[in-house]
C-alpha cells in the first residue's frame, strides 16, 4: 500500500424503491461539499440512471471505460467544481459484480487511485436485495439504509440488513428515516426496525437522522436542481445538513479505522 | 480367480510356435488369415463363423486350456482395462471408473457450489433380446446405446456402464431442468434408433431415474445414487420408457436466509396495529 487511506466510503441503500434514496444521497453530497469536503458520487443504480435524470445529465463515458485507456478525469462529471464529481456507471456496475476476480481487482485498483483523491466516496445503490445490490452494499466501509415510516419499507429494509448480515457478515448499519411526517413517527419506525434487528439478529443498528416530508423535495426534482440549491432553507434541507455534519464528524472520529480499511473491499 | 501375472516370455513364445504350426497344417490356410481374438473369446465362434460362410477363418480357442499363456495375456489385458476404469465392451466408464468420477464431481460441486445431476438408466426388456436373438445381439444393443450416450453427452459428462444393461450419466454443473432436456433427447434417440442384428432390426426403450443437487448442500454420493435408483424403480414400475425424477435434494436450502420470516414480519408490523405505540 502507498499512503494511508483517508477516504470514507459509504453505500446509500434501501430495501424498497421510492423512498427518496437517490435524491437523499445526492443532497447529502452537496451538503458535505458545502461543509468543505470533496466527494465522488458513484451511481451504482444498475443503469437506471436516476442520478443523471435528477441532474439533467447524459454522460458519454462510464465506469467501465476505465478498463480501457480512458483516464479518470475524462470519465467523471463535475457537479460542483472538482470537489464534487459524479462517476457514472450506466450498466457497467452490474458487470463489475459479475466480473471474475482478476478483472474486478484490476478495475478496483484503477478506481482506488481515483477515489483516494476525495474525502468521501458515496455509492448510490439500487433498491432491493438483488445479488448486485448486495455485493455493492458489502464493498464500502459504511452503509446508510434509507427507510420511510411505511410498514413495507420496514420489512424490505429489514430484509436487506438481514441478508447483508447473514450472508456478507456486515455489522455496521446506520438508518435515515426519510419522508417523516413527524419526529415521533420517524422514531417509532426506526425503533421498530432496531428492535427487530436486536431481537432476531442480535445486531445493533444506529439512527443517523430524520428527514421530514417536504413539498420542496418534489419541486426541486421537477426542476432538476438539487434541493440544497433549490430551497436551502426548507425543513428537509436543514435535516440533510444536520446529517451531513454527523457524517463529517464520523470521518474525523474514525480516522484510524479508515486509514486501515480499503475504500472498496473486493468481493472475493 | 484368474492369475493376472504376465506369462514368462519363453512360455508365450512356445505357444505362439505351436499356434504357427497349427496354422501351417490347416488345409484352409494358404497364406490367408487367422482370426485371433485376444479380447473376448466365445466357444460359439466356430459355429457362428460356419453359419456366416466364414468357415475358412481359423479361431484360436482362448477359452480352453490349449493356450494357457495366451489366455493369461488376454485376461491381463482385460484386467488392465478394468483397472483403467473402462468397460471393455463399450469403452464407457465401468462401475469402478464411475465411482471414482463420482467422488471427484461431488467434491467439485460442493467446492464450487455448482449443481450436480445423476441419471441411472436401464434398458427395458433387455433379457428378451438376449433370450430371443442371443448374446451377440445383446452386445450389439449395449454398444449402440453406449455410442448414443457418448454422442449426445457433453465432453464434461461421464457415461458409465454400471451393470449388464444398466448405465449411469453424471452431469456436472447441471441442474434438473437442463438435465431433463438432455435425457429426453437421449430417450427419444434410443427409441427411434433401429439396431441391426442379423436379420432382426431391434427397437429399444430406456427407463431413467434422475436425482439432482442444486449446489446449495454438499452432495451425498450414496444418497444421490439411492435417490436416482428409487426414481428408476418408479419409472420401471409405472410402465417403462419413462423418466422419473427424485425431488431435488437441496430444494429447501439457500433461499430462506434472504426471506423475512412471518414472525419477523409480524414483529415489524405490530407497531402499526398497536395503538399504544403509534398514537399521539
Amino acid at each position: 500500500m502507498t499512503e494511508p487511506n483517508t477516504t470514507l466510503s459509504i453505500a446509500v441503500a434501501s430495501g424498497k424503491g421510492g423512498v427518496g434514496k437517490t435524491n437523499l444521497a445526492l443532497n447529502l453530497c452537496f451538503a458535505l461539499h458545502d461543509l468543505g469536503n470533496s466527494l465522488i458520487l458513484l451511481d451504482a443504480d444498475l443503469g437506471l440512471a436516476n442520478l443523471d435524470v435528477l441532474l439533467g445529465l447524459s454522460p458519454e463515458k462510464n465506469l467501465q471505460d476505465l478498463l480501457g485507456d480512458a483516464s479518470a478525469d475524462n470519465v467523471v462529471i463535475p457537479l460542483a467544481g472538482d470537489g464534487l464529481v459524479l462517476l457514472p456507471s450506466a450498466s457497467g456496475v452490474a458487470e463489475l459484480v459479475e466480473m471474475d476476480e482478476d478483472v474486478q481487482s484490476l478495475l478496483l485498483g484503477k478506481l482506488d487511485a481515483l477515489f483516494r483523491r476525495y474525502d468521501f466516496l458515496i455509492l448510490d445503490l439500487g433498491a432491493g436485495i438483488s445479488p448486485t445490490v448486495l455485493s455493492f452494499a458489502a464493498m464500502p466501509q459504511e452503509r446508510i439504509v434509507v427507510i420511510t415510516p411505511e410498514p413495507t419499507s420496514l420489512t424490505d429494509s429489514y430484509a436487506l440488513i438481514k441478508v447483508l448480515f447473514t450472508q456478507h457478515q456486515i455489522k455496521n448499519f446506520q438508518v435515515i428515516v426519510n419522508m417523516a411526517e413527524s419526529h415521533k413517527e420517524a422514531k417509532n419506525a426506526y425503533e421498530r426496525l432496531a428492535q427487530a434487528c436486536g431481537h432476531f439478529l442480535n445486531l445493533p443498528i444506529s439512527l443517523l437522522g430524520v428527514v421530514h416530508r417536504d413539498p420542496m423535495v418534489t419541486e426541486s426534482v421537477r426542476h432538476q436542481v438539487p434541493l440544497l440549491k433549490f430551497a436551502p432553507g426548507c425543513q428537509a434541507a436543514q435535516d440533510i445538513r444536520e446529517i451531513a455534519k454527523k457524517i463529517m464528524d464520523r470521518r474525523t472520529r474514525l480516522k484510524d479505522l479508515i486509514s486501515r480499511s480499503p475504500i472498496l473491499k473486493p468481493l472475493i | 480367480m484368474a492369475n493376472h501375472n504376465l506369462p514368462p516370455d519363453e512360455v508365450l513364445l512356445g505357444e505362439l510356435e505351436s499356434l504357427e504350426q497349427e496354422l501351417r497344417l490347416s488345409p484352409v490356410i494358404s497364406g490367408v488369415a487367422a482370426l485371433v481374438r485376444l479380447i473376448r473369446s466365445d466357444p460359439s465362434w466356430p459355429e457362428r463363423l460356419r453359419q456366416k460362410n466364414l468357415g475358412h477363418w481359423v479361431v484360436v480357442p482362448l477359452h480352453g486350456d490349449k493356450f494357457p499363456a495366451l489366455v493369461r495375456l488376454k485376461e491381463h489385458i482385460e484386467h488392465l482395462t478394468v483397472l483403467q476404469g473402462l468397460d471393455p465392451l463399450t469403452g464407457l466408464a465401468n462401475r469402478r471408473g464411475f465411482d471414482q468420477t463420482m467422488v471427484m464431481e461431488v467434491e467439485r460441486s460442493s467446492r464450487f457450489k455448482t449443481p450436480l445431476t445423476l441419471c441411472i438408466m436401464d434398458l427395458d426388456n433387455f433379457k428378451a433380446v438376449n433370450d430371443t436373438y442371443g448374446h451377440p445381439c445383446g452386445d450389439e444393443v449395449i454398444k449402440t446405446v453406449a455410442s448414443i450416450l457418448l454422442n449426445e453427452m457433453r465432453m464434461i459428462d461421464t457415461a458409465a456402464r454400471i451393470g449388464g444393461e444398466e448405465f449411469a450419466l453424471l452431469l456436472p454443473g447441471t441442474g434438473l431442468a437442463r438435465a431433463l432436456k438432455l435425457l429426453q433427447r437421449i430417450q427419444s434417440i434410443i427409441q427411434t434408433t433401429r439396431i441391426t442384428c442379423g436379420d432382426a432390426r431391434l427397437s429399444m426403450t430406456m427407463s431413467m431415474g434422475v436425482a439432482s443437487y442444486r449446489g446449495k448442500l454438499t452432495p451425498d454420493p450414496v444418497k444421490l445414487l439411492a435417490e436416482a435408483d428409487k426414481a428408476l424403480y418408479r419409472a420401471k414400475r409405472t410402465g417403462k420408457n419413462r423418466i422419473e425424477t427424485s425431488p431435488i435434494l437441496d430444494l429447501g436450502y439457500g433461499e430462506e436466509q434472504s426471506l423475512v420470516h412471518q414472525n419477523e414480519k409480524r414483529f415489524l408490523f405490530s407497531s402499526f396495529s398497536d395503538p399504544s405505540s403509534s398514537a399521539e
